[in-house]
């Protein structure tokens, strides 16, 4: 392994471009593969996630009783490291966008990282203009609270409060501060479905979400919710890759052990 | 027609200018170093753009607010004039950000405004802490016992009662805890990098209409 290492340093290559290339070398034919195998007919059977099966049921309640959803983007954005936890969130909410106004269900969407504003806005807009009958129903609404994460909990938290919502979705990057947000959903009794990433974070989410997204879940909205072969295939290439990381660990723990 | 040639642009910009950014993490080169360092410079112009259009946004939804009297509209009133205030006193002096008006109004309003919220955590955290360690389950009691170890390992009362909890605690701490820490981190990492290749590659478009 040093020998590999030493080899690599004198290319002028460093170990992270090195593990980086092989994953896109293992990442791109795998991908075209599995694409081209679901594209031939091939079944690929997913467990089944709770959380987002229940996101019809928040969304049916919301459209009967007129309370708004509140679904939160996080406080990242998508100019810095959470940009993949950001475009995650950006991913359910199309759906949750596009199933709410195709039921004429409230849906208010709120962001704190203002990159991620236009974003939101379009994905509202673009579910709305899909409706057929548009200028009937309401188009969700997204709006920014605050850039610092602290203001951004306590204006969710003013949400919730006040706006007697049907249901809490949150999803995208948070810090210690979802737990100010999360524990006045529970107080509200308002059903929360919850997808963080940080494993410092999962512990509160595990606290006060009725139902969660949990690290790499949250990534496979895609795979789910707009099953095209690409976004299974992508799943499945994540699942192997999950493989070969642990099997290179053990492999790694053996040599070095023996 | 517009729209498709429009929509096909914005997905060659998107795929473009993602390659540049990878080959320049993979190969040393200085035009790539250079294209890379002028797409971080717009992206950080365009970030300031957005800044801008978040404040006309909440501005915004706290007129509409306030003009439909809904419920908490007063607080909005206290918003916007504050709002209003700080840009106001770092457009009179030419020190912007920097004038000792703004500092004052960080210091003595923001940060107190900001560590009063977050202090309610610590209550938070309490109630959180009974409703994740009531027995319902399996799971539920695990993490109970890991709790009450953990707990008790970082007290003298822990040590009294057991001379060993602390090793006990480091080895929760150590083992089963960042192991399953990094196994939420490794497949965190795993589906960041599969997403940021279906953006790169233009499956996902997030930003074309």
């Amino acid at each position: 392994m040093d020998s590999i290492l030493e080899l690599l340093g004198n290319s002028g290559i460093t170990a992270t471009q090195a593990l980086m290339f092989i994953l896109l070398l293992l990442v791109l034919p795998l991908l075209a593969l599995f694409a081209s195998q679901l594209h031939a007919g091939k079944r690929i059977p997913l467990r089944p996630i709770r959380a987002f099966e229940r996101l019809g049921t928040f969304i049916g309640q919301s459209a009967e009783t007129g309370q708004p959803v509140h679904m939160s983007l996080g406080v990242g954005g998508i100019v810095d490291p959470s940009t993949a936890e950001s475009l995650a969130g950006l991913a359910l909410m199309e759906h949750v966008a596009t199933e709410a106004t195709a039921c004429g269900a409230p849906l208010t969407v709120t962001v704190s990282d203002p990159t991620l504003l236009p974003l939101a806005q379009d994905t509202s807009r673009r579910a709305w203009e899909t409706h057929p009958y548009q200028y009937q129903v309401q188009e969700p609404e997204a709006r920014m609270i605050a850039p610092d994460a602290t203001a951004y909990a306590a204006g969710v938290m003013d949400i919730l409060l006040g706006e007697r919502v049907a249901a809490n979705i949150m999803v995208g990057r948070f810090g210690p501060e979802y737990l100010l947000m999360g524990e006045t959903g529970v107080k509200c009794r308002v059903p929360q479905v919850v997808g963080a990433a940080d494993p410092q974070v999962l512990p509160f989410v595990h606290a006060t979400a009725d139902d969660m997204l949990l690290g790499e879940e949250m990534f496979a909205v895609g795979a789910y919710l707009r099953p095209r072969p690409v976004h299974i295939a992508s799943l499945r290439v994540q699942d192997w890759l999950r493989v070969f990381l642990i099997l290179t660990i053990v492999l790694g723990v053996l040599l070095r052990s023996l | 027609m517009k729209v498709k040639f429009g929509r096909s642009l914005a997905i060659a910009i998107t795929i473009g200018t993602g390659l540049l950014v990878l080959a320049n993490f993979f190969v040393r080169n200085e035009f790539l170093r250079r294209v890379q360092q002028t797409l971080l410079d717009w992206a950080l112009i365009l970030a300031a753009v957005a800044l801008l259009l978040g404040a006309v946004n909440v501005v915004a939804t706290h007129l509409r607010k306030i003009r439909g009297r809904r419920p908490g509209w007063v607080y909005s009133l206290f918003l916007l004039a504050a709002l209003g205030t700080v840009v106001l006193l770092g457009f009179l002096d030419p020190r912007g950000v920097a004038s000792p008006a703004v500092s004052w109004v960080f210091l003595y309003v923001h940060v107190p405004l900001q560590a009063t919220i977050f202090a309610l955590t610590a209550f938070f955290i309490a109630s959180a802490a009974y409703r994740a360690f009531r027995v319902r389950s399996v799971d539920s009691f695990i993490m109970l016992v890991a709790g009450i170890i953990v707990l008790l390992g970082q007290v003298p009362l822990g040590q009294a009662i057991w001379d060993r909890i602390a090793a006990a605690k480091d080895w929760i701490l150590a083992y089963p805890s960042t192991g399953g820490a990094r196994g939420i981190i490794l497949g965190v990492a795993l589906g960041t990098i599969l997403t940021g290749l279906r953006v790169l590659l233009g499956i996902d478009r997030p930003h074309v209409k």
